[in-house]
């Protein structure tokens, strides 16, 4: 499984990498911590952005995706589960600090093990 | 004690004074405009990064995952923190976390990363990764910031520097 993080903002990479604040966890619906993510394995590149378009923010547009494989979600102590609609879309959660603890700096080097371990690829122009 | 011992003295610097052949002097007063150039160069550039991001971030689902708004408060601690910081750690990057917490960043490569997150109330939360060694903690912005947040940001921001010197 190849997870697709889509990032909307500039800050989040770099010519060539993924930066960790583009893989920072948000509060999902249930208010457990969570990074969206898109399950898109197998598709060509065209297929992934076309799928962030349709299936992704509206009004946004991604400009960069961060690519995470199974092993860098599983070692980082993530779970990813699955969460449609939309369709084929993944979250990453079991972040610290779920349970209301200030766990802020595990979540910082949770991040900073998933921006090592991205691989980015960047929205043709 | 001549200002060169004295204990406020900026560190010895890889730079070639323009003052060479005069008084100690005035070669200690060309490297303390050196730093305040280096220092004012840094607000400059850290006041408009964080103008720009009081801007970009300042409403809700501004990264489009569903983000709060960037907190006007741990903008102004933001700007402590690094003053804070020694002359000659580089400006970091600044952007806001989900949670509507500053970050500042700096960047040196995959396995060279220190950041630091500012809460509206003066939390400081950090991590960082330098070869196999990592960092993290959670303090609170005094009058200083942790020993430990300086040590980090001079050490990940000198590769940084070398990294944009290559």
């Amino acid at each position: 499984m190849i997870f697709f993080r889509f990032l909307y903002q500039g800050g989040h990479f770099s010519a060539t990498r993924a930066k960790p604040a583009g893989l920072m966890p948000n509060r999902g619906l249930d208010d457990r911590l969570e990074i969206s993510t898109f399950e898109l394995g197998g598709l060509p590149d065209e297929a992934v952005w076309e799928h962030c378009d349709v299936h992704g923010r509206k009004d946004l547009v991604a400009k960069a995706a961060a690519v995470l494989d199974e092993p860098a979600v599983g070692e980082s102590g993530l779970l990813a589960q699955i969460r449609e609609p939309p369709p084929r879309h993944w979250r990453l959660v079991g972040w610290p600090g779920d349970d209301g603890q200030d766990a802020k700096d595990q979540q910082k080097a949770i991040a900073q093990a998933l921006a090592a371990r991205a691989r980015l690829i960047s929205r043709p122009p | 004690m001549s200002p060169l011992e004295s204990p406020r003295a900026p560190p010895a610097l890889q730079w070639e004074s323009p003052s060479r052949g005069f008084s100690e002097e005035a070669d200690y007063l060309c490297r303390v405009l050196h730093c305040l150039e280096r220092n004012t160069a840094r607000d400059v550039q850290l006041r408009s990064a964080l103008s720009l991001l009081a801007h970009d971030a300042s409403c809700q689902d501004w990264d489009g995952h569903g983000a709060s708004a960037v907190d006007l408060s741990a903008i102004r601690h933001a700007e402590r923190v690094v003053a804070s910081l020694p002359w000659n750690v580089p400006t970091p990057a600044v952007t806001a976390d989900p949670d509507g917490e500053v970050s500042l960043d700096w960047d040196a490569g995959h396995d060279a990363v220190f950041g630091v997150s500012i809460r509206a109330d003066g939390r400081l939360a950090w991590a960082g990764r330098l070869g196999k060694e990592r960092v993290t903690g959670i303090g609170f912005l005094k009058p200083g910031i942790p020993a430990v947040v300086v040590e980090w940001a001079t050490r990940v921001g000198d590769l940084l520097i070398a990294s944009i010197a290559e």
